[in-house]
């Protein structure tokens, strides 16, 4: 083969390969320890990133992590139990996390950041565990992910005093990891109603369910872009988890990392230009971020 | 002589259950066996180590080594399958590495225990006898090896890699140690974090002595010649026998050695991942190049996924389809795959009986908070090294995983394999006074 017929095959290739990934620059490396991280979150008011992390053999904690400085902090300093899966409402005056308060046993907490009030939510007695919530982006509700006592387990809605629930979806299936948009009005989710778990998107009030995503592996914690646009989720591709990006009727679907080990929990920057996620590298574990310039450009275009 | 009578169920010594019995019987003679039955014991011996490696809260088999893609979906949960290197055997998506290296390992599909909880099921898994008021504790499997074969270079004969004695938020397993041997039989714990820095709890009760010292050798050695200068023989005498292991340990370059990840390349690490297992299977395998003859890595000392104060072991009641694959089953997939592979680039699965289990498996329909209970009917357990033959699936369960439709594993079999596979074979069984049942995995080789 000559050196024109080789370079024509590798173009053809880059190109294919192009067609359904974004193309960057290396992904930075944020954070460096290595332990075991999930549930990557922004504050609205600044640019820090809060996150989970694996503190001890025992014990995972709420981190913040300052972009600018680079200072870590605890989150709960005085936390002495697990934590995880925090959101913030746009005003700042409220968060929600998920706290392990018992054997087996998770309840929802909210925060009240102004008066200083906590609210709890305890699912149920015994072995009882929510994993997943969100906050409305105006503080006023809660939606969190809970068994229905018959193998399902469904979307719940409260107020942001915990109280008042209802559920917002009623089916024999597994729906979790619910997602406000940034305006509040839908809210993005994972479901097995297609057999595995696919992205789903409704309106906040629970009508008007749309499948986004259709495909044999797992497809996972959807996070919306900060202008409502896209959402970007995991992927178990032929066994790796990976990034993607999809607009938020879910077409467009395009892989954003591409690397051997885990990638998972992806979280937009505020600017909308940039997404963290957890990456595993070399056997350790840390917060990544990647641009996503070319994909808002090229949707621009 | 001991006449070994007829063979109606050979084990892989073709000594039969009825012989054991005589042998058993006969158990004050049997210090006069033959040579050539001491020979012959010898020569069954398949393994210089054991490494058991105890997935500890017990991990569904369901949603991992044993999916079943045609059961209804309350049974067969959200994940998909995979294809392994064995024509028509399929895993779940979960665990694609060791997909990918059915090659080097043998799957059992058809184990069952005899206890739904817990600690019931760790001492059948440790022992295979059961644990209860006014029942005799029997000792453990490393328990045997440690008293029949006695220490090596300084090493301890049983080797516990895990942050504590297993258990669960009530209490202890029974079963892990000596029983009603005693403690001086019991494992000697050591305890090895993410990032690979090893702990002896045994340490602590000699003279202060830290366990970062034995990353820092020259600070050891200091810390140990202050100690041979205070320490006579008669005082050597009144630390308990834990702490007198600890110390010869530390008196042995080779030993040491043995227990310094450092000396690892950076890839090797890298390989096994930045987690307490990972880097626990690693010190494992340095271990047993250390010749170490029985190595347990228990997953976590807890059982319970998400509990305070506990390290997230396989018991799933709640969120199983979350855990699995958000965390447990990526770190088993990479931990477990890189030690199949530095062992046989080592050679070590030559002279190396390897084998991960839990103590049961997880309900095969999903329970009413959309998980996995526990399940005693039916589980896996993974076997390689000494003479296993690899890529291949052993029994097997019927539609829903729910039971064996092939002859049903015990813990006692398991046991008895392993022993055998280390020569303890049923006459060194018998002058033991331990484990007259148990079926040898003939299957497997």
């Amino acid at each position: 083969m000559n050196c024109f017929k080789l370079r024509a095959l590798v173009f053809t290739v880059c190109s294919l390969v192009a067609a359904n990934s974004i193309h960057a620059d290396p992904p930075e490396r944020i954070t460096t320890d290595g332990r075991m991280k999930q549930d990557l979150c922004f504050t609205h008011d600044s640019q820090e990133l809060i996150y989970s992390v694996l503190k001890t053999a025992q014990l995972i904690k709420l981190q913040r992590l300052n972009l600018q400085s680079g200072a870590v902090t605890d989150f709960h300093v005085n936390a002495n139990t697990n934590e995880i899966q925090i959101e913030f409402s746009k005003d700042m005056k409220f968060y929600a996390f998920v706290r392990n308060d018992g054997n087996l046993h998770t309840s929802v907490q909210v925060q009240d950041v102004e008066a200083g009030e906590t609210y709890n939510l305890n699912p149920g007695g015994g072995f009882a565990c929510v994993r997943a919530l969100t906050i409305s982006p105006d503080g006023k509700s809660v939606v969190y992910a809970f068994p229905d006592n018959n193998g399902s387990q469904q979307l719940w809605q409260t107020n942001i005093q915990l109280q008042n629930k209802s559920a917002l979806t009623n089916s024999d299936y597994i729906d979790a990891y619910p997602r406000f948009s940034p305006t509040g009005n839908l809210l993005a989710f994972t479901s097995t109603r297609s057999g595995n778990f696919d992205i789903y998107r409704m309106a906040a009030d629970g009508s008007s369910m749309f499948q986004l995503t259709d495909h044999a592996g797992i497809d996972t914690r959807p996070a919306w872009s900060p202008d409502g646009l896209r959402i970007a989720y995991t992927s178990l591709v032929q066994g790796n988890y990976e990034i993607f990006v999809m607009n938020a009727d879910g077409s467009n679907q395009k892989q954003i990392t591409k690397n051997p080990g885990k990638d998972d929990f992806a979280c937009w920057h505020p600017d909308g230009k940039r997404i963290f996620y957890v990456s595993e590298v070399k056997g350790k574990i840390d917060i990544y971020s990647t641009s996503v310039e070319e994909l808002v450009d090229n949707s621009a275009q | 002589m001991i006449r070994l009578g007829e063979f109606n169920s050979r084990c892989c010594d073709g000594i039969s259950r009825r012989a054991f019995v005589q042998a058993g019987a006969a158990l004050p003679l049997t210090a006069a066996l033959s040579g050539d039955q001491l020979a012959k014991a010898a020569v069954n011996a398949r393994a210089k180590s054991v490494m058991f490696i105890w997935l500890w809260g017990a991990p569904s088999h369901i949603d991992t080594f044993d999916p079943k893609p045609d059961a209804p979906l309350d049974f067969r949960g959200p994940f998909g399958t995979i294809p392994t290197t064995i024509p028509g055997v399929r895993f779940s998506e979960l665990i694609p590495k060791l997909a990918a290296r059915t090659d080097k390992y043998a799957l059992i599909r058809s184990n069952i225990t005899h206890d739904g909880g817990h600690p019931g099921a760790g001492t059948y898994g440790y022992t295979g006898s059961r644990e209860g008021r006014g029942v005799t504790i029997q000792p453990s499997w490393g328990s045997i090896v440690s008293r029949h074969h006695g220490s090596t270079a300084g090493l301890p004969p049983y080797v516990m890699l895990s942050r504590g004695i297993p258990r669960d938020v009530a209490k202890l397993v029974d079963g892990y140690g000596g029983g009603d041997w005693g403690k001086a039989y019991d494992p000697f714990l050591i305890q090895c974090d993410g990032v690979g820095k090893v702990d002896i709890p045994a340490l602590k009760l000699v003279d202060g002595i830290t366990p970062d010292r034995i990353a820092h050798r020259r600070l050891l050695q200091d810390q140990l010649d202050k100690i041979k200068r205070k320490v006579t023989a008669n005082s050597f005498d009144i630390w308990d026998k834990k702490s007198q292991q600890a110390f010869t340990l530390l008196t042995n370059k080779k030993a040491v050695e043995s227990l310094d990840l450092t000396r690892e390349t950076t890839k090797t690490r890298e390989d096994y991942g930045q987690t307490s297992f990972g880097q626990s299977l690693l010190l494992a395998r340095r271990l047993v190049e250390a010749e170490v003859p029985f190595v347990n890595v228990s997953w976590s000392e807890y059982v319970e996924s998400y509990s305070p104060n506990t390290d997230f072991g396989w018991d799933t009641h709640v969120n199983n389809f979350d855990l699995l694959p958000n965390r447990h089953c990526p770190i088993l997939d990479r931990a477990l795959s890189a030690l199949l592979d530095d062992m046989d680039a080592r050679g070590l699965l030559d002279s190396t009986l390897v084998v991960c289990m839990g103590e049961f498996g997880r309900t095969p329909r999903i329970n009413k908070r959309a998980s996995r209970d526990h399940w005693a009917q039916n589980y896996f357990s993974i076997w390689a090294g000494a003479g296993v033959k690899p890529g291949r699936v052993i029994g097997a369960s019927d539609a829903k995983a729910e039971k064996p439709v092939t002859r049903p594993i015990e813990p006692t079999g398991v046991g008895v394999t392993m022993l055998d596979c280390l020569g303890i074979d049923s006459i060194e069984r018998a002058k033991l006074n331990v484990l007259p049942q148990g079926e040898f995995i003939h299957e497997l080789f």
